[in-house]
């Protein structure tokens, strides 16, 4: 390839870069992109074309449609469709109710032969009609398309053909064998060997599935998130009362509730009613309950008085004003693992574990007993595996040993996704917390995990930002022995080192990254200017 | 495809910092002068907003074609409503010398008639001396054949502006129905308009390129939701199935990128051997995996919990099939990081065998060494990130991938069945003493395995996104072991596009199997790159990123000459749109195999589409 075709290559990639990049921005807003778009159905001309029908058949959801299955799933000799989708209605039963042009014929294959798969994916069938030379073919497959299965039982349409002339199997891994007695509109097991279609007992059609427009949720019932890492309170969690004092948000080691709610909320007034009513449980299962109203946070200045709502409900628990920079962390730590940054609700809840952890957001409305169920389960969290104890409805796990190191290296990597994001907010020690149980985790339990000189790079990183600056040093230094080519782990150790004034001690790591990558700007510039720096200074 | 899969492989979230040095009063200050915060090339932050303006990517005529798609949409509601066309409407979208012949040609061949269906073609030449008329006739007359419920679409798919003329070329979609007929056409117009400053683009003139049309007499769908009859009465079905991924992304914490996508996967077997065909269905990090007994009238049970295969792990592709050649059904299920195999214990499956795997995709099984058993193989999409030497801040600097030709996938991986050899469950990795590690890096979303030259053992097709596609035959050493070749290239197979999904079947009745793979179909990919001056110099370059936006590829097979024929656009199969799996089957038994296509790449909470 010449270089100037590779420049052109090359330049195509950087925008190509690009566009990802800001492609992945959109989404994670929960853009659009080719969304919208509705599935196609082409109607075989049998003259090599294909007619668009797509309309006529009906099947144009706009569903981000993903998977396709064929099955005759009423029985009633002709093709279903099952497609499952990226968006709700997430599972689509498509029953065929085409004009059909002619009848149909099934097999069910079954292979005997150690040298055939016993359920005979791979076979051949061949289907001779009337005086025609060429066979309808069809092969047993397992897997087409994209993520899925179809049926195993092969169809054949037959159209105008009145007569089976013959049937031949072409079994893998072994002989072609042909099959006498079928006829058209039959079902059939073909057993290898036996060399005659045995007939299945005739399957009752299914009662006509009555069809219906599906309703879709708009939200879901499930607005709970149970962190599958838990994070500290952020320091200075405090409110105003409803006198203007500032009070403290104090867990005194009992799991507390923080309930973010506004006097114009409908859902609010009624989740504190609920909360109200169940009062006596709530104190039984030991939480503190606060309600912060938001009311001021609204965009319209509606005169509201929290305080005469409060008191007209005769809400037993704290009460108060959130003001704006508590509700501002809290979506802060939300953003911060949950998938789609959306804003926070009103009314939100934050359950927090005896420790001043935080355990559960509830976006929107939260019912009691959920409530009760999870604070009895608050410390539990340790002895759950991390998919269990985060799970967006119940299920299982895969229980063994491979799929654990699996979930708990991803549940690693989500805790270093975590306390990056702590860190971009400036939480550096509750960052650098998360980095030392991940490290120590991983040390003990994942020695070969391979974002080990991340985790200590970015442990670096907190140090760096707290002060403690021969921890930083020797954790950029446990980063560059486990990768020698880390080349930011160098320049920031070089950094630390000349802010430290050991300016000598510096030249060799920003040397090394220029070494290792010569293009790399910020290590050259660095090192320019020390040894600018250097020269000027030495005597 | 999924751009911002790929794009997230080569983000990295390293902030890199660095901080000032000395500032001693005495001496001058050698660090004053750095930046305190550096970002790396692929730095993000992630919150800013983007607004995307095609005006500023320097493609002025993105802009354009927004208002064409406008105005396109006002003439739809005209059809809509072309019994009490106001001509103050009609001045909006068309100026006075507007000329075009009538949309539906009188001329037109019947290529396809069953009982019931007719469907009817034209070329450009057919409406040829049709007489022009204005564009209230026009309107009228189409509408007259389409009847009511009318829907009309068009994607705007090439522009070329010359100051106050442009013309486009665009997809028309238009179906409708009366009290016996539905009728769909579907065509291809060329248009010019007129452009004044402050105002939308006026039309002057429409010529039809190509046009087919459908009428079916029968006015009901010929393929009807019934999922709520079959699953309504399960517990799952209002609280997991009818809630999009939009929704539960919002309470998600799996952050892996590749989330965002949603891959519920399923596959359809006997599993407890009553003769009826049951479902099972893939879910993603969170939601439980659901296995759906069908019963004898048609609805389903959900036995998932009882099956023990409610699993939450992140789950992506599933198969059920005799695995231990024992007669029952097994399990095998792909999840992001491992594959599960598990056998049928009659009421229940029992976990086998777990294989740590790299972001695994479509799951396929075939006997592939023709020794009885079933093997598997899996495509892999991404190359794993977290294993040392594949990360993007390591010396190697930026990732090497090329938008039509990467090569910085996952592995793919055959999966060699050798349970025979052992006492418990084994599969033995053998890409690589099978053949298969020839291109086997690219992004990999689908295979597809058939005996594509009759000979009889198995072959197999690899859909790989960004990149060609793999066609590897079978070939038999003298020892007798099976080698796989990749002959993609020289059967002319190779499809160099976003590969996602294959498919098999004999189209054309001619005793081979033809090959129709899932692409995507980009109006504004089309747009953009087919203008004169998208890289001008480069017609390379240019002609294999054009390729990317066309859509969908069938390939009719032509083994005896030892290569495939690319039939897509005179089939007129290309339009797919974002394609994801296809599928072919005889909908309508009349013994020719139709075809659907499933679609869209990521509905978010706008309306935006490409």
């Amino acid at each position: 390839m010449s270089q100037s075709q590779n420049n052109v290559e090359e330049s195509i990639r950087d925008q190509y870069l690009e566009a990802n990049e800001r492609l992945s921005h959109l989404l994670q807003q929960g853009r659009s992109f080719s969304g919208n778009e509705r599935n196609c159905c082409f109607l075989n001309t049998r003259d090599g074309r294909f007619a668009n029908i797509s309309a006529i058949a009906g099947i144009d959801f706009p569903d981000d449609g993903r998977a396709l299955a064929m099955v005759d799933w009423d029985g009633d000799g002709d093709l279903d469709i099952w497609t499952s989708n990226r968006n709700a209605p997430r599972l689509r039963l498509l029953v065929n109710q085409s004009p059909s042009a002619g009848k149909s014929l099934t097999f069910k294959l079954r292979a005997i032969s150690s040298q055939t798969p016993r359920d005979a994916i791979g076979a051949r069938v061949e289907v001779f009609c009337d005086s025609e030379t060429q066979p309808l073919i069809r092969t047993l497959r397992a897997g087409v398309g994209f993520l899925s299965q179809s049926t195993k039982t092969l169809h054949f349409g037959l159209g105008t053909a009145q007569v089976i002339t013959s049937v031949v199997v072409r079994w893998p891994g072994g002989e072609a064998e042909a099959f006498s007695g079928a006829t058209p509109g039959g079902r059939y097991l073909l057993v290898q060997g036996v060399g005659e279609a045995e007939s299945l007992s005739q399957r009752q059609p299914t009662p006509e599935l009555p069809a219906a427009k599906q309703q879709v949720a708009e939200t879901s019932s499930m607005n709970r998130i149970a962190l599958q890492n838990r994070v500290p309170m952020p320091v200075g969690s405090t409110y105003r009362d409803f006198q203007g004092a500032a009070q403290v948000i104090d867990s005194g080691g009992r799991p507390v509730l923080v309930n973010l709610w506004a006097s114009w909320c409908a859902p609010c007034l009624k989740e504190l009613a609920d909360l109200t009513e169940r009062r006596e449980d709530l104190r039984n299962a030991g939480l503190r309950i606060y309600a912060l109203s938001v009311d001021e946070l609204a965009a319209d200045s509606r005169v509201t008085d929290p305080a005469a709502t409060i008191a007209k409900i005769g809400f037993p628990f704290k009460a108060g004003r959130a003001g704006e920079t508590w509700p501002k962390m809290m979506q802060g730590i939300h953003n911060s693992f949950v998938v789609w940054r959306h804003p926070l609700p009103v009314p939100s809840s934050f359950l927090f574990d005896r420790h001043g952890q935080l355990a559960v957001i509830y976006k929107g409305r939260v019912s009691v007993d959920q409530l009760i169920s999870d604070v009895v389960a608050l410390d539990d969290h340790g002895r759950l595996d991390p998919l269990l104890r985060s799970a967006l409805l119940p299920g299982a796990i895969v229980a063994d040993p491979v799929a654990d190191v699996s979930r708990n290296r991803w549940n690693l990597e989500s805790r270093l996704n975590l306390a990056r994001k702590l860190q971009e907010s400036g939480r550096f020690g509750d960052a650098l917390a998360h980095l030392k149980v991940l490290l120590h985790v991983a040390t003990v339990h994942f020695p070969e995990w391979g974002q080990m000189d991340e985790a200590h790079f970015d442990a670096g990183n907190s140090f760096k930002d707290l002060g403690q600056l021969n921890e930083a040093i020797a954790s950029y230094q446990s980063a560059i022995e486990l990768n020698r080519e880390y080349v930011e782990a160098y320049v920031n150790l070089g950094s630390v080192l000349v802010r430290m004034q050991r300016y000598s001690e510096a030249l060799e790591p920003f040397r090394k990254a220029t070494e290792i990558r010569p293009d790399f700007e910020l290590a050259q510039q660095n090192l320019r200017q020390l040894e600018a720096f250097l020269h000027d200074t030495t005597p | 495809m999924a751009m911002c899969l790929v794009a997230a492989a080569l983000l990295v979230f390293v902030a890199v910092r660095y901080w000032p040095g000395p500032s001693t009063e005495t001496r001058s200050d050698p660090t004053s002068k750095l930046v305190d915060h550096v970002t790396l090339p692929f730095y993000a932050t992630g919150n800013q907003p983007l607004e995307e303006d095609p005006a500023e990517d320097g493609w002025e005529t993105e802009a354009l074609s927004q208002q064409v798609s406008q105005q396109w949409k006002r003439m739809g509601k005209l059809l809509a409503s072309a019994n009490k066309l106001q001509d103050d409407e009609l001045r909006l979208l068309a100026v006075p010398g507007f000329s075009s012949p009538l949309l539906t040609p009188s001329l037109s061949q019947v290529c396809y008639q069953d009982q019931q269906t007719e469907v009817r073609r034209a070329e450009t030449t057919d409406f040829g001396n049709e007489a022009s008329s204005d564009l209230r006739t026009t309107i009228v007359a189409l509408s007259e054949v389409v009847g009511d419920d009318l829907r009309f679409t068009a994607k705007v798919v090439a522009i070329e502006q010359d100051g106050r003329r442009a013309v486009t070329r665009q997809w028309i979609e238009l179906s409708g129905r009366n009290a016996s007929t539905v009728v769909e056409q579907h065509a291809i117009w060329e248009a010019d308009w007129h452009l004044d400053a402050n105002k939308p683009p006026r039309l002057a003139a429409i010529r039809p390129l190509s046009w087919s049309q459908t009428l079916c007499q029968q006015t009901s769908p010929w393929l009807v939701d019934c999922t709520q009859a079959v699953l309504g009465a399960t517990a799952c079905y209002q609280t997991q199935f009818q809630i999009g991924m939009n929704t539960w992304l919002d309470v998600s914490q799996d952050t892996r990128d590749d989330q965002l996508l949603g891959t519920p996967g399923l596959a359809i077997a006997d599993v407890n051997g009553d003769g009826l065909d049951d479902l099972y269905v893939c879910q993603e990090w969170g939601l439980p995996n659901r296995l759906f007994l069908q019963q004898v009238d048609g609805t389903a049970r959900d036995v998932s919990t009882a099956w023990g295969v409610d699993w939450l792990d992140a789950s992506r592709s599933c198969l059920i099939l005799d695995l231990d050649n024992d007669g029952d059904q097994d399990l095998v299920v792909a999840m992001s990081d491992y594959v599960v195999f598990a056998a049928n214990r009659a009421d229940r499956f029992e976990i086998q065998l777990v294989l740590e795997v790299n972001d695994p995709m479509s799951l396929t099984a075939a006997d592939y060494d023709s020794d009885g058993d079933l093997d598997l193989h899996l495509c892999s999409f991404r190359r794993s990130e977290t294993s040392p030497g594949n990360r993007q801040h390591s010396a190697s600097g930026a990732p090497q991938t090329m938008y039509f030709n990467s090569v910085d996938g996952g592995r793919n991986l055959l999966l060699r069945n050798d349970i025979s050899l052992s006492d418990k469950w084994l599969f033995t990795e053998a890409s690589s003493e099978a053949g298969l590690e020839d291109a086997n890096n690219r992004h990999s979303y689908a295979a597809a395995w058939e005996d594509v030259d009759n000979d009889g053992d198995q072959d197999l097709y690899v859909a790989n996104d960004f990149g060609p596609n793999n066609l590897y035959l079978n070939q038999w050493t003298e020892s007798g072991k099976p080698v796989f070749v990749d002959v993609a290239s020289s059967w002319s197979a190779e499809d160099q596009a976003s590969g996602m999904s294959a498919t098999w079947g004999d189209i054309n009745r001619d005793g081979a199997m033809d090959l129709y793979v899932g692409n995507m179909f980009s109006s504004a990919g089309q747009r953009v790159t087919s203008q004169q001056h998208f890289k001008p110099d480069h017609p390379k370059v240019k002609a294999h990123i054009r390729r990317f936006a066309r859509g969908n590829t069938l390939f009719v097979n032509r083994f005896s000459d030892n290569r495939f024929q690319d039939v897509s656009q005179d089939a007129g199969v290309t339009m797919g749109r974002w394609s994801w799996s296809s599928v072919f089957g005889d909908l309508n038994n009349d013994g020719w195999l139709d075809l659907l296509v499933a679609n869209g790449y990521i509905t978010g909470v706008d309306s935006n589409d490409l």
